[in-house]
């Protein structure tokens, strides 16, 4: 006697975004953040990269990591919105002021290593972003980045070699 | 150390700066409800304390030459956003608009500077300027923004690729973007005009000087007794942009809200000054107490003379090969004073 399960609803596309909000949101803020030294800019690329999704939520059929594809979508939005047809003036410098207060302690070192990873250039900025902040495999940032993972690996290299001597100067380090 | 205590090390620190930073829990309803059409999902502006000014690259015919790129042709041209979204602030900036006004330039062989007009609205708390800087010996010299000098952030420096490629890989060499008014969308990409590429081949004739024109900064000017002066920050947003005829525009607009505390501040502190001086020199105690009472019945921001502002620039002179601080950092001090004068 075959035996018929009844599988549950289908989960509704409006739900699926819910999920995917919940899950991501705040660490796509964090490295938006990161990325554009801008708040307000921040949550917009937040806010169109969740946009993408839902309306491509039809067409991902699971090749590949839901991460990597939402990361993937969030760093093609911050990158438009530094360069390509919209220009975005903003100050070089680094403005942590913008940021809410801080619910945590906070350890020795911890703004010098939050602006040394803001002031690196753009493309070593990504990949510590996604590697050491995200916790990304070299395959999962080279897949949301769109290059490939030797790539990814030496770009990697670079910024710490970079982070280490900036923040030397400043007396810290990465311990 | 290994390698992943380092990324702990990292990945510990930014969510300690971070922590306030979470996300907005309705924001998945707004764009479900804005994917159906029901709610606009509002982008925002940097309100911080120095604001993101979004540029709209139209695609134009050539401009008739004479087309003068001041305040009025910006806030209906190139960023019409306070004209569409914040009507009020367009209106009062329009209503306050000086054209001309008083100014003077520091010696500069290389650049004249005009302020060609400037607004300050304290209604809508925002002071805007807009200044055209030209080449004083344009058959020698060729002017651009700082902020054309690899505007995608890919310029590394030593240990980037020297290998000139179209792909946007990390580089050792410097770029110039090229997306003049008056040319079509700079889009093209690399090599082509408007587009980008190496700085040679980006320019109109590489025979000539690459002169690039860095703002830094624009102050107030404070009058005090005993023929001192304070000076303020502005802190503000800019704009900078190229006419095909060689000139290099610049349009600022400076937020006034902060600018009354921080004369309040710079009060309090020559207050204090005149006050350390009483006590130590008693016989002078008069003299010192007058001069704070009147800094502080003097203090206006904008009398009926007018408010004296500073805005400062450098000009470095480009060579392939540069050293990167001698790119950043030279060529500083010069400035332009200009006094604007209440409109009513």
């Amino acid at each position: 006697m075959s035996t018929v399960v009844a599988k549950g609803p289908a989960i509704t596309k409006d739900k699926k975004l819910e999920e995917l909000v919940d899950r991501y949101q705040t660490s796509l803020l964090r490295v938006c953040f990161t990325f554009l030294h801008d708040r307000s800019l921040a949550e917009d690329a937040v806010q169109e990269t969740f946009i993408k999704v839902y309306k491509s939520l039809d067409s991902f059929h699971g090749d590949g990591s839901e991460k990597t594809w939402i990361f993937r979508i969030a760093m093609n939005t911050c990158r438009d919105m530094l360069r390509g047809r919209w220009f975005r003036f903003v100050d070089r410098r680094v403005d942590l002021s913008q940021l809410p207060e801080q619910t945590v302690q906070m350890e020795t070192g911890d703004k010098e290593i939050m602006t040394a990873v803001m002031e690196l250039p753009v493309k070593l900025r990504e990949v510590i972003l996604l590697c050491s902040f995200e916790g990304m495999t070299t395959y999962e940032a080279a897949e949301s980045l769109g290059i490939t993972q030797q790539a990814v690996s030496s770009r990697l290299k670079r910024a710490k070699e970079k982070l280490k001597k900036e923040l030397k100067g400043k007396g810290c380090d990465l311990s | 150390m290994t390698e992943s205590r380092e990324d702990e090390r990292i990945r510990s620190a930014l969510n300690h700066i971070m922590s306030g930073l979470n996300g907005n829990p309705y924001l998945a309803r707004r764009i479900i409800a804005n994917t159906k059409g029901e709610e606009p999902v509002a982008k925002k502006f940097s309100a911080s304390a120095v604001l993101a000014v979004v540029l709209v690259i139209i695609t134009t015919i050539a401009l008739a030459a004479g087309v003068i790129y001041n305040q009025e042709w910006y806030w209906n041209n190139r960023n019409s956003y306070e004209k569409a979204n914040r009507p009020e602030v367009y209106e009062a900036i329009m209503a306050n608009m000086v054209e001309n006004p008083e100014q003077i330039q520091c010696e500069d062989d290389d650049v004249q500077i005009v302020i060609q007009d400037a607004s300050w609205a304290p209604e809508a708390n925002i002071m805007t300027i807009s200044f055209r800087a030209t080449p004083k010996k344009p058959d020698l010299d060729e002017l651009h923004s700082m902020w054309a000098l690899d505007t995608d952030g890919s310029y590394i420096g030593e240990g980037g690729s020297s290998t000139v490629t179209d792909d946007s890989e990390d580089r050792a060499v410097h770029w110039l973007w090229r997306s003049d008014i008056e040319m079509e969308d700079a889009s093209r990409g690399y090599g082509n005009i408007p587009g980008y590429g190496p700085v040679a081949d980006m320019m109109d004739d590489s025979q000539k000087h690459l002169l690039l024109i860095d703002y830094t900064g624009t102050h107030v000017s404070i009058d005090l007794p005993d023929n001192t002066a304070g000076e303020l920050p502005m802190p503000g947003s800019i704009d900078m942009f190229r006419s095909t005829n060689g000139d290099v525009y610049f349009v600022g607009e400076f937020d006034l809200s902060s600018l009354q505390e921080d004369l309040s501040s710079l009060l309090d502190d020559y207050e204090q000054k005149m006050r350390d001086l009483a006590k130590k020199n008693p016989d002078m105690k008069d003299h010192y107490e007058a001069n704070a009472l009147a800094a502080r019945e003097d203090s206006n921001l904008i009398g009926e003379n007018g408010i004296t502002c500073y805005l400062t620039y450098r000009i470095v002179e480009y060579r392939e090969g540069m050293d990167d601080s001698d790119l950043y950092t030279s060529g500083d001090g010069r400035s332009v004073q200009f006094i604007i004068r209440p409109v009513r």
